[in-house]
């Protein structure tokens, strides 16, 4: 108890071993929740200034970025958007069966897992699609027709993919979580008493899926 | 509760043993530490920075160095002392070390992630510094498009430095709200908080809030230099005053993340020294709050002649207006908490005179540049420069050296010399009102900042701030001096040498690991010296 | 006579200065009042209750009636600073008056020019008439960056932004050489993008605009500055080479480049004409396609000219103006929208 290196243990289910510093293992989970509730705040923070770049040049380029959101494909958008609820979906469920103690955990984030992979196949062939036609950011735009027409569509395409970017960026690093916790799940180290990295992985996955939610429209919907 | 039960020897510095021992250590009070040798070797080279600039500016022309050099050495200055010296010096060196103990707690929340923010830090740290090492940087700490975008420097690994640090200390304000939250000690109610915690609770707000957005932006900065996404750049439809918009949401707050800080060491060291409770516990931890709210809504009025509306500066310079109220309220309640005590003017007592002093001048000034018409003069002009260092300098190191010299029994268990101390105080605190106060007059007189060379009029207030620098060096010299020779010949340190009511002095010095060996149970107010003998 | 406070302010050589110098007075009484009312305090109580062997700390801890007043008072200074702030703003910044004579400044790394009504364009050296009110339309040059245009004794300071128009103005009232400063970093040449503003005499004035060569008045310095009571020596060898230059004014050049650009094609006003009429809309709204309405000056009609499907003025919907963006160089755009004004 008295070194530094001890600070959190992780058992047998039932047997979890509760940080030094806490009173608790409630203690530690409330503590834990609280956490990552605030750095999902500060993840909104980090969002928000490409919606506010995308509100503005809205409001400037209303015309071209309505062209640009016109090259957008709103079906794989939708796609990706049914894959995502799914996701988020079996990530409920997989808390569920974690605080349960249920084996179907180890299933439900593989469902979970496979779900991102999707996501990403889907964004990688829209993304391809969108560098074979030309809609690139910025300076790198050459698609004949929306250079004539509508210039600033590179900027839409700019915060088009700093957005999806960023947002694909995060389902990378979600499947990076997914994976870990299921190898530990696997293991068997979630239970009744100790269930806090899924209930906080599931947490900010379900972030990540509402970020999409707000992205999907935006993009592919209103312009 | 009295720490003589502490078994001889046995204490957070020397307990476990090995270089391994600090590289990966959890322990709150050794990350601390390692935060606090690490700002100290920024803090030495942006200060060689500092009186590179002004020797350069020593006279008209090129005094030692070419144009170009110059404006490396200032962005180095400014870069270098904004994010890895005066952004980290109290929250994450200081505020590691005391703020568990002063919760009664025996750590942080979370001790990896501590961790692991120093080692972002330090990634991010390193980055910076390497770009000595590509060209250099010559932006400015603000790093304006389209000027950032455009020139030919290592800008965009420079930002990305900042970005990397960003999130050091964006969770670091996680992991310490988290702290203040969870961890109080039995009996510590949120009136029974020093406002030392509550100072770092609200700077641990700005962090969490604006730094990502200072984050984000800088990302699509060097997105900007390296795929010309054109969001900031005019020629390609984007808006450089964007830019300008979304530096300032985080910079603005970015002031009072080093500024509230220091105004907790301050709240903590006048009620010692004067063994008196605070003047007005409760306006002053709500004054803290107010700045932080308003922090987030002044931004604008770092842009008056940038060409926003009229309207929009309107808005900015009154709301910028408020900033002064909580502000006074402070000011006033220290002078009250003093009022009939008995003050002794140690070190940090001497420190925190220094604080009052120059944060005094820091704050009228800042209301003046509030004010539009003012500014419009003002702006961009060495006024500014020396507001700034009032209030930055003046505030975030003054209290810095306090909260340093308070804590350094508690840090070390050892005894500095206080006549040294003494001596290099008077060099520190003359020398920075020397350097910066004749900056004001050039300032007002017209002298633009970031200026390498300058009209022969300026030239005697120039003279005074170089020779004012040299005075401020001596005096870190002196402190680095005796503060080190403490560490090997001082005088042993008693656990409580100034007769404080803080939890933190109620545990030996320097402490043990777990911080306490009975868990604290908090039964009075930190300030309560006219209830409990200390 | 000397810039005020003991020469710590530059001399306030125009109309607007003395308003801000007014203004400045107030706000150093408030900051030197408030100096002493904490510092003596502070001296005061080092003094009187160090710790000495047998005193004890008394005193209060809180105060209500105190503490509303430190609250209170404060806040109805720094409203009324805050509303004398915006005033003396008011005038140094948006009450410009109509009859105001325009000029185009146009920043570059690391020089500035003036382009002036008549054509003519001057470089480093902005020649106004005294006692006459000189308004300034500025940008930076479109691939070019940030710069500040600051003229310490006319307390007049403004960004350039490429791409955009900001504005500003004075009414010079000492004749002479005033500095011109770049207050927005940009640079290895920043500290040198230095300009003068000269003002002349009203007899000066007239020959200049005449063409004919005029000697410079002397300059007039910063800070402990003292002018001279005496009729000053004058630099009398420097004259003024790009005097003859001016042939065309700058609204003619900007009919030309109407003419000859094909603006006319569509906008002659003519009846049947493709695109909007122009005459008389410069100062006027618009209403857009949108419904909204914006009003025409001189950042409209660039943009309208680099970006004309930003804001499309209602019933042009289908037209496809093609963008200018890259076409006109700074200096030709200042013509167009010199020329565009005076459409009536």
């Amino acid at each position: 108890m008295s070194s530094p290196s001890s600070v959190d243990h992780h058992g047998k289910p039932g047997e979890h071993h509760f940080a030094h510093h806490f009173r608790s293992a409630l203690h530690e989970f409330v503590t834990c929740k609280q956490g990552m509730w605030l750095f999902l705040v500060q993840e909104v923070l980090f969002f928000s200034p490409l919606f506010v770049a995308y509100f503005m040049f809205r409001a400037q380029y209303a015309h071209d970025f309505h062209l640009g959101a016109l090259q957008l494909d709103w079906k794989m958008g939708a796609l990706n958007t049914i894959i995502l609820l799914c996701s988020s979906y079996t990530m409920a469920r997989a808390v569920t069966a974690s605080q349960r103690g249920e084996k179907s955990i180890v299933k439900y984030l593989a469902i979970t897992f496979l779900c991102a992979a999707g996501f990403l196949v889907v964004k990688y062939f829209e993304y391809t699609h969108k560098i074979h036609d030309g809609l690139l950011p910025g300076k790198f735009m050459t698609n004949p027709e929306l250079l004539a027409e509508a210039p600033k569509a590179a900027i839409f395409f700019s915060l088009y993919f700093c957005m999806t970017g960023l947002h694909g960026i995060h389902v990378i690093g979600g499947m990076g979580v997914i994976a870990w916790i299921m190898w530990r799940a696997h293991k068997g180290e979630f239970g009744p008493k100790y269930f806090t990295p899924v209930e906080m992985t599931g947490l900010y996955w379900h972030f990540v899926d509402l970020v999409w939610i707000f992205l999907f429209p935006m993009l592919y919907l209103v312009g | 509760m009295s720490s003589t039960t502490a078994v001889a020897g046995k204490n957070y510095l020397t307990d476990p043993k090995g270089i391994g021992s600090w590289i990966y250590t959890l322990d709150h009070k050794r990350i601390g530490l390692l935060y606090l040798v690490s700002v100290l070797f920024f803090f030495l080279v942006g200060g060689i920075f500092a009186l590179l600039v002004r020797l350069e500016l020593w006279s008209p022309g090129q005094t030692v160095m070419s144009a170009d050099t110059y404006n490396k050495a200032f962005t180095y200055h400014g870069t270098m002392m904004v994010f890895m010296v005066i952004i980290p010096m109290i929250p994450a060196a200081i505020g590691n070390f005391v703020l568990p103990l002063m919760l009664g707690a025996k750590d942080v929340a979370f001790p990896r992630l501590n961790l692991l923010s120093y080692y972002i830090f330090m990634a991010g740290a390193l980055l910076g510094v390497g770009t000595l090492f590509f060209k250099g940087v010559d932006t400015g700490w603000t790093f304006y498009t389209p000027y950032s975008t455009k020139t030919g420097s290592a800008a965009a690994m420079m930002v990305m430095a900042a970005f990397v640090m960003g999130f050091s200390s964006i969770l670091t304000g996680l992991n310490f709200i988290t702290t203040i939250h969870k961890l109080r000690a039995p009996g510590q109610g949120w009136t029974k908080l020093p406002l030392m915690c509550w100072a770092l609770y609200a700077t641990s707000l700005l962090q969490l809030l604006a730094t990502p957005v200072l984050a984000l932006t800088l990302c699509l900065m060097a997105m900007e230099r390296v795929f010309n996404i054109g969001i900031f750049d005019p020629a390609l439809g984007g808006d450089p005053v964007l830019f300008q918009h979304f530096f300032w949401f985080y910079s603005h707050p970015a002031v009072y993340i080093m500024v509230l800080p220091a105004m907790g060491v301050i709240n903590e060291v006048i009620p010692v020294f004067s063994q008196k409770p605070i003047f007005g516990y409760k306006a002053m931890a709500l004054a803290v709050f107010g700045i932080a709210a308003v922090a987030f809504i002044v931004w604008g009025h770092h842009m008056f002649t940038s060409g926003q509306s009229a309207t929009a500066g309107f808005i900015f310079s009154l709301i910028t207006m408020f900033v002064a109220i909580p502000t006074g309220i402070k000011m006033f309640s220290w002078l009250a908490t003093m009022y009939k005590g008995t003050l002794r003017f140690q070190a940090p007592m001497l420190y925190a005179y220094a604080f009052l002093f120059v944060f005094l001048i820091g704050g009228l000034t800042g209301v003046v540049l509030a004010t539009m018409a003012a500014d419009i003069h003002l702006h961009d002009t060495y006024f500014v420069v020396a507001h700034f260092h009032y209030v930055m300098v003046g505030g975030t190191l003054m209290g810095f050296m306090a909260g340093i010299h308070y804590w350094w029994p508690k840090m070390f268990g050892k005894m500095y010399s206080e006549g040294a101390a003494k001596l290099a105080w008077f060099f520190v605190f003359m020398g920075f009102n020397v350097t910066f106060f004749p900056q004001f007059i050039a300032g007002s007189q017209g002298m633009p900042r970031r200026y390498y060379d300058y009209v022969a009029e300026f030239t005697i207030w120039n003279q005074v701030s170089t020779v004012g620098s040299w005075m401020i060096g001596v005096g870190f010299v002196i402190s680095a001096i005796y503060l080190m020779a403490s560490l090997v010949g001082g005088r042993k340190a008693s656990d409580n040498p100034w007769q404080a009511l803080g939890l933190e002095w109620q545990t030996s010095s320097p402490p043990p690991t777990e911080n306490f060996l009975v868990d604290p149970v908090v039964t009075h107010g930190p300030y309560d010296y006219d209830k409990v003998a200390a | 006579m000397s810039g005020g406070l003991w020469g710590t302010i530059p001399i306030a050589a125009s109309e607007a200065a003395h308003a801000w110098d007014a203004l400045w007075y107030f706000l150093f009484a408030v900051c030197v009042v408030f100096f002493v009312i904490v510092v003596v305090p502070m001296v005061w109580f080092a003094i009187a209750y160090r710790d000495k062997p047998g005193r004890r700390a008394s005193g209060p801890s809180h105060n209500l009636p105190l503490e509303v007043i430190w609250t209170a008072i404060p806040t109805v200074i720094v409203m009324v600073i805050f509303v004398w702030g915006w005033l003396v703003y008011k005038k140094m910044e948006l009450d410009i008056p109509p009859d105001a004579m325009e000029v185009h400044v146009v920043a570059q790394r690391w020089s500035w020019s003036f382009q002036y009504d008549d054509g003519r364009i001057t470089t480093n050296q902005l020649f106004v008439p005294v006692n006459k009110p000189v308004k300034l339309i500025l940008t930076s040059k479109r691939e070019d960056v940030l710069h500040s245009f600051f003229v310490p004794n006319f307390r007049v300071k403004k960004d350039t932004v490429p791409g955009m128009y900001t504005t500003t103005w004075f009414r010079a009232q000492i004749v002479g050489q005033h500095q011109i400063f770049c207050t927005e970093y940009c640079g290895t040449g920043h500290s040198a993008m230095l300009a003068k503003v000269v003002v002349l005499d009203e007899e000066n004035w007239k020959l200049w605009k005449w063409g004919k060569d005029v000697e410079l008045p002397p300059a007039i310095g910063l800070g402990s500055y003292q002018l001279p009571t005496t009729a000053a020596s004058l630099d009398a060898t420097s004259t003024l080479a790009s005097n003859k230059q001016g042939t065309v004014s700058l609204s003619k050049e900007g009919e030309k480049l109407f003419q000859t650009r094909g603006c006319v094609a569509c906008h002659s006003g003519a009846a049947g004409s493709i695109g909007p009429d122009l005459h008389g809309v410069f100062g006027h709204e618009v209403e857009l396609t949108d419904g909204s309405k914006v009003l025409v000056d001189e950042n409209y009609i660039r943009e309208s000219i680099l970006q004309p499907q930003k804001k499309v003025v209602k019933g042009y919907e289908g037209v496809l103006m093609p963008p200018y963006m890259g076409q006109f160089t700074d200096m030709e755009l200042n013509a167009l929208v010199s020329y565009l004004k005076e459409l009536k």
